[in-house]
Order: structure tokens, then C-alpha cells, then sequence
């Protein structure tokens, strides 16, 4: 069977960066009886740590703010290996971002990447410490939870 | 003639902040490490808290060393009541030390630093020519990830340490688990300290005042007096009068100096020349084999004084782990009365100072924390110095990049005193 996991990444009280956890936890909310068949991880700043948290998922579905220079709330669905494209490096290794850590782990420790890897990027509006989500971005969650039960059910 | 230099971030450091120098033809009319960010008031808001809470509030301050945040709060409130832990505590807290060490130091040695002395852009393009070498990176890592989750209850922010020890003990199967990753980690990072002896380092000799914490029969990271290089040994409640902090303009984080006001160096490299004799043995033989020669004083081989740390810390992780038999309560009972407790940790990154003021029910009157980065900072400041008439005649790029791994090699938490790093040159 194929195993799921889906990771809500982000902090909250950094404005949009809270996006991706609570797109995550809505999802669980409204489908119990799926998210009861997978795993289910949310992970404020996972950092290199992203690659322990797979496990020995075969599918990964992260949900993360991303910027592109896209609309805000635009929802954004990509393979590991377009994620750069979103710039979503953090500038500073101690955190490193989610784009850096997954190439990382491609080229360093290929086997703890799952098989499927997607990501749900979540165009950011604001990201300053201290902010709530803007309401552009929480607009787009009902969206984007839609996006994720689709993909959800492309590989459960 | 003007020319203006400016890097908008400086990558890989933690943190924000900026350097700015000003050049008056070859000397230096300006060098200043500017922290922009405001201070973060961890001072502040732990007034009027119950000293159960400091622990875990000062352990927010960073994210990449919050087992020392937690273990200077701990010590010295335990000092301010006058409470006395166990030696099983104490062994677990070293533990717990040991577990922070090798997750920052094996992030520093081959994420930070390495790929700056082997020209890399960053960790990435490392991997993509030695992904081996990334790979033992990543593992060394996760092991100290993993004894932090094991004791600490998760991997960033453990919340298992309390002022008199531990809510509760780690079960004795759960911690031996983790001695096959030890052994081999403590092989691996053997290894590293070989490998870190090979790599190009920039020529740099400094005259340091080196100050770290010191204890007579073991490589002091929790408790012992505080040793200068210079100046000999005072007892940590005498930190604050001999290392004195001063406001300065240009930033938000304090800077220390000595009592005559000079700069002075804490962290891996003021700790190793300090204290080497003190070494585990496994550590010791490593240095012997690799023929380091005391003191060290090039501030870019603070990666070797970490290789070796990596080493310590292993081998003293599995020892402590093999061993690990925990008795009585997991935390001593505490008598709360008036006080003033004082203590000092070695941080990863350096001696981290605390002293607080509690009241008769326990409650902060006042709290006092001296980063390690903050003291390095006049230190960076006097090394830029000294570096920049060796770059100025370089292209600005390559000059600025000389710059930015000269402070990286200090592995600046500067987060753990404020925020940021940018780069910017004025020459006139």
C-alpha cells in the first residue's frame, strides 16, 4: 500500500508562513476518515530536518507558503524539482529552506526522498514576525484544502 | 574618489545584521558591526515569571542552541535557591549537552564553513561534488537530534529540563538505543577532525585574550571558574565586573571587553586552547595524532577546535549512555527563598553568562543573559580589522566574500543577541 504523509510547514505569528499548517489541519478536520489512512506532520520551521520526517513515506504532500511574485493566495502545485523556481531558499543555513534542504537531500541522501514528492505552495502576501495571516491568503484556504484532497486522492 | 560596496544579506549566519567599513585609502576610518533588528527583551519578559517558566522561555531565544539557554537559566536559578542536583541530573544534562554540541558543530564544521574554504557556494554545491561528505554531515546531525528528542522530549526545544533536573528521566532502553548511531558517529567524527586538518585555511594569527569556562578533572561545559588566557581565573559571580557590557551605538546587541576594555574570544577555539589537556581520551588522541600545537590562533581553524569538540562529544555521549543507570528523583525538591543566583554554560558558540534575582515565592525580579555572540562581536570587529588591508586591493566581490567567511568562522548565532547580517564597503 502506498504510504502518505503530509506535512504542513510553517510558523505562526509569521503572517502567511502559518498558511501551510493550517491548510493541513482544516483538511484533517474535514476528512477525519481519510487522514486516519495516512500521516499526518505539521512542522513549523523543519529546517535539514525535513528529510528525517518522511520516514519511509512513498508519497510526501508538503504544504508550505511559497513566493513567486504570484498573486497572493495563488495555489502553486510542484514537483520537488520545480521548486526552486519558487525561491524558497531562507538566505541562512541554520534554516535552511525547504527548496535548499530537498536538492540537498536529492544529492546527498537520495534514498530518504520519497518516490512522489509534491508540493502545495501557497503564494505568501506577508510574512512579518508578529502578523496573522492576510485575508488574501486566507481567502485561497478553502482552495488550496480542495488541492490537497485532490491529490490526496490521486495516490491513497 | 568614491566607490560604495554593498551586499544586502550575508548568507549562511544566522540571523540578521550587517558589517559596515568605511576605507580611507588602505586604513580604516570605519569598521562596525551593525545589528539592526531590536533586542529581543528576553530580559525583559521574564520578569514577574515563576522560574519554572524560564527554562523554556529562554530556550526560545535559538533554535540552534536552546540546551544552553536551558542550562545557564537552570544553574543559575538553582544557584539563586540554593538547590543541589544529583549526579544522575547532572550526567543526563551532560548528555543533553552533548547532543546540542554535535547537531550545531557538524551543521557549522561541513554546512557553514566548510563550503567557504573549499570555495563552494553553499552546502548544496558541496553535495553536488561530495555527496558522501553531505551525507556524513546529515547523519552526525540527526544523531544529535535524535539524543536531544530521546531526552528532551522533541528535537528543537526540548521541554524536559527543569530548575532541580528533569520532569522526568528518560526510560534506560530508549537512551541505549541510540549507542550504535554513537559508535558510529563518534568513528565518523574522527574522520571529520581528520579531513578538517586537510582543508585550506586562510592565513590569520591573533593575539586572544581566550576566555572559557574551566574545571579541574574535566572539559568544562556545565559549571567551573572562568579562565582568561591573560588574565588567570575568577569565579563566574565576578563575570559582569570583569567582562563588563556596553551599550554601543551602532547596535542593538550589547558588546563586552575586558575590565581594561579590550575584546576578547569565547567559543570553540578559546575552549579548546584552554582546556585540551582535559580532553576524553579518544579526543585527546586525536589531537595528538593529528599534531595540533597550542595555542591556536587562527580564527578560521575554530573548524578544527569543533572537529574535535564532535569527537568529545560523542565519545562522551556513549560513555554517559552505556552507563546511564538513573537514581533517585528526577528532580530535587526546591526551597524557594530570596536570591541571587549566578551561572555560566559553554554554548556551542561560547561562554553564555546568566544571573537572576527571585523572590521569596520564586517569582524573576530581575534576569541578566550574555550571549556568546555578543561578547564575540567586538572580537569579529578587531579580526575585520586586521584582515581588511589583505583584501583591499581585491575585486569588491571577491573582498566581500573574504569578509563574510572571516565572521562566518565565528559561526555567528546573531540571532541568539538580534537579527541579520549585510555587507557594505565605503571607500573613499
Amino acid at each position: 500500500m502506498n504510504k502518505i504523509i503530509i506535512i504542513g510547514i510553517g510558523q505562526k505569528f509569521r503572517g502567511d508562513d502559518a498558511v501551510g499548517p493550517e491548510v493541513v489541519l482544516a483538511w484533517e478536520e474535514r476528512y477525519p476518515q481519510k487522514a486516519e489512512k495516512l500521516q499526518v506532520k505539521i512542522s513549523p520551521l523543519p529546517g535539514l530536518e525535513l528529510l528525517g520526517l518522511f520516514e519511509d513515506a512513498d508519497t510526501a504532500i508538503l504544504v508550505d507558503a511559497v513566493q513567486s511574485g504570484a498573486e497572493a493566495g495563488t495555489i502553486h502545485v510542484a514537483g520537488a524539482e520545480q521548486l526552486v523556481s519558487f525561491g524558497a531558499g531562507s538566505g541562512s543555513v541554520h534554516g535552511f529552506g525547504v527548496a535548499e534542504t530537498l536538492a540537498l537531500g536529492r544529492l546527498a541522501n537520495p534514498e530518504a526522498i520519497p518516490e512522489n514528492l509534491i508540493i502545495i505552495g501557497i503564494e505568501a502576501l506577508i510574512l512579518d514576525v508578529g502578523s496573522s495571516i492576510s485575508a488574501e491568503v486566507r481567502e485561497s484556504i478553502p482552495n488550496a484544502v480542495a488541492k490537497l484532497d485532490e491529490i490526496v486522492l490521486q495516490y491513497i | 574618489m568614491y566607490e560604495k560596496i554593498q551586499v544586502d544579506a550575508l548568507a549562511r549566519v544566522e540571523g540578521e545584521g550587517g558589517l559596515y567599513i568605511a576605507l580611507d585609502g588602505d586604513s580604516i576610518s570605519e569598521l562596525r558591526l551593525d545589528i539592526y533588528e531590536p533586542p529581543r527583551f528576553f530580559e525583559g519578559f521574564l520578569q514577574g515569571r515563576y522560574l519554572q517558566e524560564v527554562p523554556d522561555i529562554t530556550a526560545r531565544i535559538c533554535g540552534i542552541c536552546p540546551v544552553a539557554y536551558q542550562m545557564s537559566s537552570v544553574y543559575a536559578l538553582e544557584n539563586a535557591v540554593g538547590a543541589k542536583i544529583t549526579p544522575s541530573i547532572r550526567k543526563l544534562r551532560r548528555l543533553l549537552y552533548c547532543g546540542e554540541y554535535i547537531e550545531s558543530h557538524a551543521l557549522h564544521i561541513y554546512m557553514l564553513q566548510a563550503p567557504d574554504l573549499l570555495g563552494h557556494e553553499s552546502a548544496l554545491s558541496l553535495a553536488a561534488v561530495a555527496p558522501d561528505v553531505v551525507k556524513t554531515a546529515l547523519r552526525l546531525k540527526k544523531i544529535g537530534n535524535e539524543i536531544l528528542r530521546t531526552i528532551g522530549g522533541r528535537s528543537v526545544h526540548p521541554v524536559s529540563s527543569c530548575v532541580g533536573g528533569f520532569y522526568r528521566f528518560p526510560k534506560v532502553e530508549k537512551l541505549k538505543d541510540l549507542l550504535p548511531d554513537l559508535r558510529w558517529g563518534l568513528e565518523a567524527s574522527k574522520e571529520t577532525a581528520r579531513w578538517a586538518i586537510t582543508l585550506p585555511y586562510p592565513e590569520m594569527d591573533v593575539d586572544y585574550e581566550f576566555v572559557a569556562l574551566t574545571l579541574p578533572d574535566e572539559y568544562a561545559v556545565i559549571g567551573g571558574d572562568v579562565l582568561s588566557s591573560k588574565t588567570g581565573t575568577i569565579p563566574v559571580e565576578e563575570f559582569l565586573s570583569v567582562y563588563p557590557e556596553k551599550h554601543i551605538r551602532h547596535s542593538n546587541a550589547l558588546h563586552s571587553s575586558n575590565a581594561s576594555g579590550d575584546p576578547y574570544l569565547v567559543g570553540p577555539l578559546a575552549r579548546l586552547n584552554l582546556n585540551h589537556e582535559k580532553l576524553s581520551p579518544q579526543a585527546k588522541a586525536i589531537v595528538e595524532e593529528l599534531k595540533l600545537e597550542f595555542p591556536i590562533t587562527n580564527p578560521y581553524k575554530a573548524l578544527i577546535a569543533r572537529a574535535v569538540e564532535l569527537v568529545q562529544s560523542y565519545e562522551l555521549a556513549i560513555e554517559i549512555v552505556e552507563n546511564y543507570a538513573p537514581e533517585g528523583k528526577s528532580h530535587v525538591e526546591l526551597d524557594l527563598k530570596v536570591g541571587q543566583g549566578y551561572a555560566a554554560t559553554e554554548a556551542p558558540r561560547g561562554l553564555l553568562y546568566h544571573d537572576y534575582e527571585v523572590d521569596e515565592k520564586g517569582f524573576i525580579k530581575t534576569a541578566h543573559i550574555i550571549p556568546p555572540t555578543a561578547q564575540n562581536l567586538a572580537r569579529v570587529e578587531e579580526d575585520l580589522r586586521q584582515l581588511i588591508p589583505q583584501v583591499i586591493d581585491k575585486e569588491h566581490a571577491e573582498a566581500t566574500l573574504d569578509c563574510e567567511h572571516l565572521i562566518r568562522s565565528y559561526d555567528p548565532c546573531i540571532s541568539c543577541a538580534t537579527h541579520f547580517l549585510t555587507l557594505d564597503i565605503e571607500r573613499k
